[in-house]
């Protein structure tokens, strides 16, 4: 029992480690709620008591464990430090020291040292590997839309095996397509782990495809077309798929 | 004309609508609300009557058209009853003179402030409206809406092959309990927008804007009414949002890269609702009334996703006992019980799905 209380509080620290990169952030918003703890009344009064409760709640190894039973699943913990009110607790903070300071300069100094700790605490959002520009204002990849629509041209209600870098889109664009399989391969929604429609995303996954594999269990499920990568691309008339065109970079094949 | 039709339906159904409902609960509520609040109450109690009627209606497999007119409905009653109050009695709202004299009482340092502030929101709004983050979890919430949407059933699509269910499975199953998915599908059909725009460009930049009100009338709150604090509070959450990458897992993060979604709502919006509205509360002014705004935040994390679920009840949980103990008061903490009972009654139908 006291083991179980020490191992979960050692995981609460890792969500913890994980939950701010390099931990800055969390060392600056803990040094904000001790500064308002101890030299603002109203704060202590207002939020910071309440807080200590939180606190107490959410660093426990008992409320770890109770949450994992609940969710199944303890990695989403850290989701839990959200409820620290980051923003709010550092925002108070600055702008408290900031007003208390009389002179003009040293208020002045004061934004800049601010700002210049949030800056260096954090990282900036805005790269080129968190935000493209749009393609279109669905925010959703152009190439997955025009192989639904590519799909949609040819059929109303079409239903396709389509590659793993588009599935998770083509849906999202229109529920008229079906697919053989979407993101339910990886794992999600509902696991499709041991089922053939699996073991074809799997193949197509490590690039090492048994067509005639492939063919027949898309043939079974009622599969029509089949979107493969160029690079992938092969001639399958002789497993009753037809080669119909390309769109940017895939085939598109359809059912005999 | 399309465009034109879906603007002034976002304008009906995003921001008149949700503005007048939220006037009349303050009105019921007896809070002296300024409009942004006016506008956060109509918000949320547009989340908490969609979230009362659309889950018993996604148990009974009714349709997401018959979930639409009652939500309709229930919001032009209220925008109704504002609409004849307002008729009956002219609320103080500031003539021209009045916004004058307002608008002159800031002080050179207020306008410098005001003026970051707007363009440090304005960039993030932008970012929303003129790039893209993509994620994958979308093809799970927006392939819900889209198929709800198309087909008028509630959550029995499967997201990731659209093959037709009997009854919501996996992970699916989950979101009857809180199905924000089908609430971006109603809101999808009533303003004519395909889910997947609906999400990622209009109320990502919505939702940003609210995100900020929310923090204006926390630090107006913390720092009594004081405008160029309020300006520099919101400032600094600014910039600590736009550096706010420390790592993929941050409410920052989640707020700044997919804000649409309803894990990031509960972050970004209802987690800081939630202090504001215990701000309030701490103050002991109104505070009967500040409750039930509670109560909407409750319900609307409840619909938002099952993490809202046990975040809220924690969060009202935490901050009720702490100011029973120290107001020595039994009755705020009953409230703050009461206006956990979504949230028992949610968490008993999510572990028995």
């Amino acid at each position: 029992m006291i083991r179980e209380l020490y191992v979960n509080t050692i995981r609460i620290w890792w969500l913890l480690e994980d939950y701010e990169g390099s931990g800055t952030r969390l060392v600056l918003y803990f040094a904000c709620f001790a500064y308002l703890f101890i030299c603002n009344k109203e704060f202590r009064k207002r939020l910071g008591i309440p807080m200590l409760v939180l606190f107490a709640v959410v660093f426990n190894p008992v409320t770890f464990k109770l949450i994992w039973q609940f969710m199944g699943y303890p990695y989403w913990y850290w989701r839990m430090f959200w409820m620290l009110g980051e923003v709010i607790i550092i925002g108070y903070a600055i702008v408290d020291i900031i007003c208390r300071i009389r002179f003009k300069p040293g208020k002045i100094l004061a934004v800049i040292v601010s700002a210049g700790l949030l800056v260096w605490s954090g990282a900036f959002v805005y790269t080129q590997n968190v935000f493209a520009e749009a393609d279109n204002f669905m925010k959703l990849p152009q190439n997955a839309i025009e192989i639904a629509d590519a799909l949609l041209e040819m059929d109303e209600n079409p239903k396709a095996l389509v590659p793993r870098k588009i599935y998770g889109y083509i849906r999202q664009y229109s529920n008229d397509i079906e697919l053989l399989y979407g993101r339910n391969a990886d794992g999600y929604t509902q696991s499709i782990e041991g089922t053939e429609a699996y073991e074809v995303s799997v193949m197509i996954r490590e690039q090492n495809i048994d067509y005639a594999f492939m063919t027949d269990v898309c043939r079974k499920n009622g599969v029509e077309f089949i979107v493969l990568r160029k690079a992938n691309a092969k001639d399958l008339s002789e497993y009753g798929y037809e080669y119909v065109k390309d769109v940017n970079k895939y085939s598109i094949y359809r059912m005999k | 004309m399309n465009y034109f039709l879906q603007a002034v339906m976002i304008g009906v159904w995003l921001v008149i609508l949700p503005y007048l409902s939220g006037s009349f609960i303050c009105g019921v509520c007896k809070i002296q609300a300024s409009g942004i609040l006016k506008y956060l109450a109509g918000i949320l109690g547009g989340w908490t009557i969609f979230q009362l009627f659309a889950v018993f209606a996604i148990m009974l497999k009714q349709t997401l058209s018959l979930v639409t007119i009652v939500w309709c409905a229930c919001m032009m009653i209220m925008a109704a009853c504002r609409i004849v109050r307002f008729c009956q009695k002219k609320d103080n709202i500031p003539d021209r003179k009045q916004w004058k004299e307002m608008l002159q009482s800031f002080s050179k340092i207020e306008w410098l402030l005001v003026a970051v502030m707007i363009v440090l929101v304005g960039y993030q709004m932008f970012m929303y409206g003129a790039y893209q983050h993509i994620d994958l979890d979308d093809a799970r919430y927006i392939a819900n809406a889209v198929a709800a949407k198309d087909t008028d059933r509630m959550l029995l699509t499967h997201p990731d092959t659209g093959e037709a269910l009997t009854q919501p499975i996996g992970e699916l199953a989950k979101e009857v309990v809180s199905p924000w998915s089908i609430y971006v599908a109603m809101m999808s059909r009533l303003t004519f927008m395909h889910p997947a725009t609906l999400s990622h460009t209009v109320l990502a930049v919505l939702l940003t804007v609210l995100v900020y009100c929310i923090l204006w009338m926390i630090s107006s709150s913390i720092f009594h009414n004081d405008r160029a604090k309020n300006a520099l509070f919101v400032i600094v959450a600014g910039v600590f949002n736009i550096w706010g990458y420390a790592s993929k897992y941050s409410s920052s993060t989640f707020m700044m890269t997919r804000i649409w979604q309803g894990k990031s709502i509960v972050a970004a919006i209802l987690i800081p609702a939630i202090f504001l509205f215990m701000l309030q509360i701490s103050e002991k002014k109104q505070v009967g009334g500040w409750y039930v705004f509670v109560f909407m935040a409750t319900c609307s994390s409840c619909l938002m996703s099952g993490m809202g679920i046990i975040f809220s009840a924690i969060l009202v949980g935490s901050f009720t006992f702490a100011y029973a103990v120290m107001q020595k008061s039994w009755r705020v903490l009953l409230y703050g019980i009461a206006c956990c009972i979504p949230n028992l009654i949610y968490i008993y139908l999510y572990a028995g799905l």
